[in-house]
């Protein structure tokens, strides 16, 4: 796959059909600290990692979950600059459909508005692919929440939970095997659920997460470290529980 | 984005059809008005009458001409109806970006100037008598005008529209420094009344929104409630 005449132009495809700058983007977006997402009944969650900050750096300029318009929020994996020139087309975006229709954007809107941006990327001359993956939830006028992954190569698609970025994998399996719906059923259920799945790859510890939880016509509220610490300390009792019955079971 | 949706047009294309048609139905629709906005220790009370006319003909006599720009800023509107609606609208917008963008919500003075940016540079296409004012956390209250042509300035008191004429004499007799909110409000109402009493392009209720940090307290004066002035 890799230092072949065939990853040097974006347009250029390779004999066995490989379009390889956006393979090497979705590398990128694989060495990214890693974000998770989940859609409960009413409420959307979206977790990232927080990297440790070199002492002297001020922590708040790292801000890897962002509000869209005031009903979309969204997270991502890889390229932060990529990241941030795709954050503010996508919020003038917002503002310029409500301004012609008068009406929010529906997230599946401004995801493909997002998509489509991406995938120009990877169609023409001169120009490399963006190096991020994008989750953006949300919810649509009529009360229906949303969340989306997007890709490097412009292709999205619509998930009830799931992660990108590094151990993306490992999380998604923790979501397979726990999710259901009566998990997500109520708000702390759905947090829960998302800062466990985090923590499966993620040292344990409220200052290594961020969260951020959106309802219906209601604005982004960030999590603030106390509730962090008590809801990591509820993981953490839960999963000795869960530990502990193992080991009475053998 | 504003560029797009403010290309110059001609006000009236008028044709051989019009000269049958009542000439209501071929004016431009203007909110000959009366619009004035008051700072006091606090915030801002604005107010407006409520006819928007076609000529003679009141196509609109409970127009709400008291626009929310952001959640703590108002445009009071005079002029053309359509312009003016079409500019409101834009400023609104950029300032939803900006506050998304910026994680706070705007002050009063970019909103203004951003009104003023429009007014001035498509001055020749546009008839839009404006006044802006709102509270935010690093001034407090402020009304700026910004009357035909797209000059910009800060005023403790701002009238425009056709009812303004008329009271240019009372508000310099009446107005005083630090009044508090009610009579703020009084002195809008007052005001506005003897306005539209005189101004044949003015009328219907009184319209008032009081703006401070705890956000918008609308009210509506009917005609029957307004104060009673010297009838003659």
């Amino acid at each position: 796959m890799s230092g072949s005449s065939y990853d040097r132009a974006i347009t250029v495809f390779s004999p066995d059909g490989h379009l390889f700058q956006v393979e090497y983007a979705q590398e990128a977006v694989k060495k990214g600290s890693t974000a998770v997402g989940v859609k409960g009944k009413d409420v959307v969650v979206l977790c990232v990692e927080k990297k440790s900050v070199p002492q002297l750096q001020e922590e708040r300029t790292v801000r890897k979950i962002c509000i869209l318009d005031d009903h979309v929020l969204m997270a991502f994996a890889g390229l932060t600059a990529d990241a941030r020139i795709l954050i503010n087309r996508a919020r003038t975006e917002c503002q310029s459909h409500k301004l012609t229709v008068e009406d929010p954007v529906r997230i599946e809107y401004i995801t493909r508005f997002i998509a489509t941006l991406k995938q120009r990327y990877t169609q023409s001359n001169g120009r490399r692919p963006f190096g991020t993956s994008c989750l953006i939830a949300g919810f649509d006028m009529d009360g229906t929440p949303h969340l989306y992954l997007t890709d490097p190569s412009g292709t999205y698609t619509e998930w009830m939970a799931n992660a990108t970025g590094r151990s993306a994998k490992t999380v998604r399996e923790f979501l397979e095997k726990h999710y259901s719906e009566e998990a997500v059923s109520t708000e702390e259920g759905s947090i829960k659920l998302v800062v466990r799945a985090l923590l499966e790859v993620v040292q344990s510890g409220a200052k290594n997460v961020e969260v951020a939880i959106m309802k219906h016509s209601e604005p982004m509220r960030m999590l603030d470290i106390s509730s962090l610490e008590k809801i990591v300390a509820e993981i953490e009792k839960e999963k000795e529980e869960e530990a502990e019955k193992k080991k009475q079971k053998k | 984005m504003a560029a797009a949706v403010l290309s110059s047009q001609s006000v009236n294309q008028a044709s051989h059809i019009d000269a049958l048609k009542p000439s209501w139905l071929s004016n431009e629709v203007l909110t000959g008005t009366s619009i004035m906005a008051v700072e006091f220790d606090g915030g801002v009370v604005v107010g407006a009458d409520s006819r928007t006319s076609m000529g003679t003909y009141v196509s609109n006599r409970v127009t709400d001409k008291l626009t929310r720009v952001t959640d703590r800023i108002y445009c009071c509107r005079s002029g053309s109806a359509a312009d003016t609606q079409a500019i409101a609208d834009i400023v609104a917008a950029q300032m939803e970006l900006l506050e998304v963008t910026m994680g706070e919500p705007p002050r009063v003075r970019v909103a203004a100037n951003t009104f003023k940016e429009i007014c001035y540079n498509y001055r020749d296409s546009l008839m839009a008598g404006i006044i802006v004012a709102g509270w935010d956390k690093a001034i407090g209250g402020q009304v700026y005008t910004i009357p035909l042509g797209g000059m910009i300035v800060r005023q403790p008191v701002a009238i425009g529209g056709s009812g303004s004429t008329y009271v240019w004499g009372h508000i310099d007799a009446t107005y005083k420094p630090n009044m508090n909110k009610q009579e703020t409000v009084d002195f809008v109402k007052n005001t506005l009344t003897l306005a539209l009493t005189r101004d044949g392009s003015s009328g219907g209720v009184v319209r008032v929104a009081v703006i401070t940090k705890d956000g918008v307290e609308r009210q509506t004066f009917l005609h029957n409630d307004l104060p009673q002035f010297y009838q003659g």
